[in-house]
């Protein structure tokens, strides 16, 4: 089966920095992929490469068979939608209206049925109305993850989904993502929770310092070998009804 | 439908404004001289409503709307309600081009000064747009325009310190300092084309504007031409902030309030706040023209001195209470 999405030596850089070295990856239809690495791994970089918002410095990203920053805006949107890592929203419309944004080209009755429905999947519907600065962070975090799931594209991309929600939503995040895969959708999100990777994913990708440093089934990349490589931890896994759970301590502890 | 009741409410508001201020001035009226107004072409009661106020109060409302449009779109297209054409040195640099013009002595060509002063502002639009491309992110954009506005300032000193004439110096100060006095019929139809040209570029760009909502890279994923409405969005903002100049001189303040007044009305949503705001800027500039007119001064006040009074410490209110929501 073809890849949804293709990293084929791909080098980004940022100014004079060096941010993704010589990448490869591929993801396949109806899988979901975690990217996972410490801070600055370029696992943001990652993501807006494959949306076409950055421009590889070397080597091809291939968005359904394209190069995404050659695809028209319209027609990128179809295939690939995302909800950044920033939550911060310019002005305090209402939930609902945030979350149509995701079918913004779409007939403004359609668009705002697809927000209602997502906003019920997100466990929202009774706030539809509410202005997102009257809301909490989390509540809004979900708006913005309503939006994602309202474009219906097939490749979703969710750049730290769970960063700073609570444990239930961190859980419905990923319940929902894994879901959207079970229609068929791709969906590649970043995370820094690896038992969330772990017991979620179909595989791992672990970057480091802007390198591929293993691609593969959840336990298979985040093998002890590569969680002290590039996470500088002494970890073991631990199988628990709910999925394996990572323990782990500091290769190097302060005392 | 509670947004062309929104709309609605603010013609009929505005025409109201604008009776308020073709009827009242100076010159005091009795209920026979308002009849001669109305049916004798040609009196002085005529000639005092329809010559003389009733443009003035549509130069007004023009110069409002194109303030009003300005910064509505210069609010949406950098998610900061504080930014507006003065802020960003677009009214600056227009200014700049007039006083230029003046100084020179070519403000004797017909439609000199207003052409230059549409040149200013469609450099300094220039300018932010390249800006903008290199550096997307709102107050690194808010930043250059505090520094074109400082410069602008800054050449338009050294054109009044190397001005050779007292004179020319004399009327660009007259001019900077905002007013739509003795305003015919002509300056208005004059302002009225880049209006309507700003309106539909702004039309056009609404939705960018909306979209932007969620900052520049979602944005860029949301299947608009977003480089194209961002162009238009910024080309708009500096034709009508142009206009606006052109007509009666820097003008502060209002391109800041309109939206304000109007924002929460369309729950905050950047696409549907263009006319609104637009109305409501020419509103707010009919009633501080008739304010200004009306003052109990010897010389009569400077609209713009009048907006600028007012809006300041507006200004400081808006500033303060956006610094209170983005620390929460």
């Amino acid at each position: 089966m073809s890849a949804v999405l293709e990293f084929q030596g791909v080098t980004v850089a940022i100014g004079r920095r060096e941010v993704l070295s010589d990448v490869d990856a591929a993801f396949a239809p109806g899988t979901l992929t975690a990217v996972c690495g410490p801070n600055g791994a370029g696992k943001t970089t990652f993501i807006k490469a494959a949306l076409g918002v950055v421009k590889p410095k070397a080597g091809r990203v291939r968005l359904f068979g394209r190069e995404p920053h050659q695809v028209a805006p319209d027609a990128r949107a179809g295939l690939a939608g995302y909800l950044p890592q920033e939550r911060r929203i310019g002005w305090g419309m209402s939930a609902l209206r945030i979350a149509a944004l995701g079918a913004i080209t779409a007939a403004p009755a359609d668009a705002e049925a697809r927000a209602l429905a997502a906003l019920e999947r997100v466990g929202l519907s009774g706030l539809a109305d509410r202005g997102v600065f009257e809301m909490s962070g989390g509540e809004r975090a979900r708006v913005l993850l309503a939006r994602l799931l309202v474009t219906g594209a097939p490749l979703l991309l969710a750049d730290e989904p769970v960063a700073g929600l609570d444990p239930d939503a961190q859980l419905l995040t990923l319940e929902l993502l894994r879901a959207e895969t079970a229609r068929g959708a791709t969906a590649i999100v970043t995370l820094h929770d690896l038992s969330l990777a772990a017991r979620f994913c179909d595989q791992v990708l672990v970057l480091d310092h802007g390198r591929a440093a293993a691609q593969g089934a959840p336990l298979e990349a985040l093998s002890p070998a590569v969680l002290k490589s590039a996470f500088h931890l002494d970890a073991a896994w631990t199988d628990t009804p709910h999925g394996p759970v990572l323990s782990s301590a500091r290769v190097s502890p302060l005392d | 439908m509670k947004r062309l009741g929104l709309n609605l409410f603010l013609v009929i508001a505005l025409v109201a404004g604008f009776a308020l201020a073709t009827t009242l001035g100076e010159t005091r009226l009795g209920l026979d001289q308002y009849l001669q107004a109305f049916t004798q072409p040609g009196s002085a009661p005529w000639e005092i409503l329809w010559s003389i106020r009733a443009p003035r109060a549509a130069a007004a409302a023009v110069v409002g709307a194109c303030l009003g449009l300005s910064g509505a779109l210069m609010q949406g297209l950098l998610r900061n309600p504080l930014a507006d054409p003065g802020v960003l040195g677009v009214s600056a640099t227009a200014a700049l081009g007039a006083a230029l013009t003046i100084v020179l002595g070519l403000a004797v060509v017909p439609g000199a000064v207003e052409a230059s002063a549409l040149v200013g502002a469609a450099l300094a639009g220039g300018c932010l747009l390249l800006f903008a491309a290199r550096f997307p992110e709102p107050e690194a954009l808010i930043l250059f325009g505090v520094a074109l506005s400082s410069f602008a300032g800054a050449v338009t000193a050294l054109v009044f310190n190397l001005s050779p004439s007292p004179i020319a110096t004399a009327e660009v100060l007259a001019w900077m300092l905002g007013s739509v006095e003795n305003r015919n019929w002509g300056d208005v139809a004059w302002g009225l084309a880049p209006l309507g040209v700003a309106v539909v570029l702004a039309g056009h760009a609404g939705r960018g504007l909306l979209a932007l909502t969620l900052g520049e890279d979602t944005a860029a994923t949301l299947g608009l031409p977003m480089r194209r409405l961002k162009l238009a969005a910024v080309a708009a903002a500096s034709i009508a902030t142009g206009a606006s100049v052109a007509m009666a001189g820097v003008i502060g303040f209002v391109g800041l309030a309109s939206p304000h007044l109007v924002r929460a009305a369309v729950r905050e949503d950047p696409s549907r706040l263009l006319a609104p705001s637009a109305l409501a800027g020419a509103l707010m500039l009919v009633l501080a023209d008739l304010a200004a007119r009306m003052a109990p001064t010897e010389v009569e006040l400077k609209l713009g001195v009048f907006t600028a009074l007012v809006g300041a410490p507006l200004f400081a209110f808006v500033a303060w209470r956006a610094a209170r929501s983005w620390r929460s």
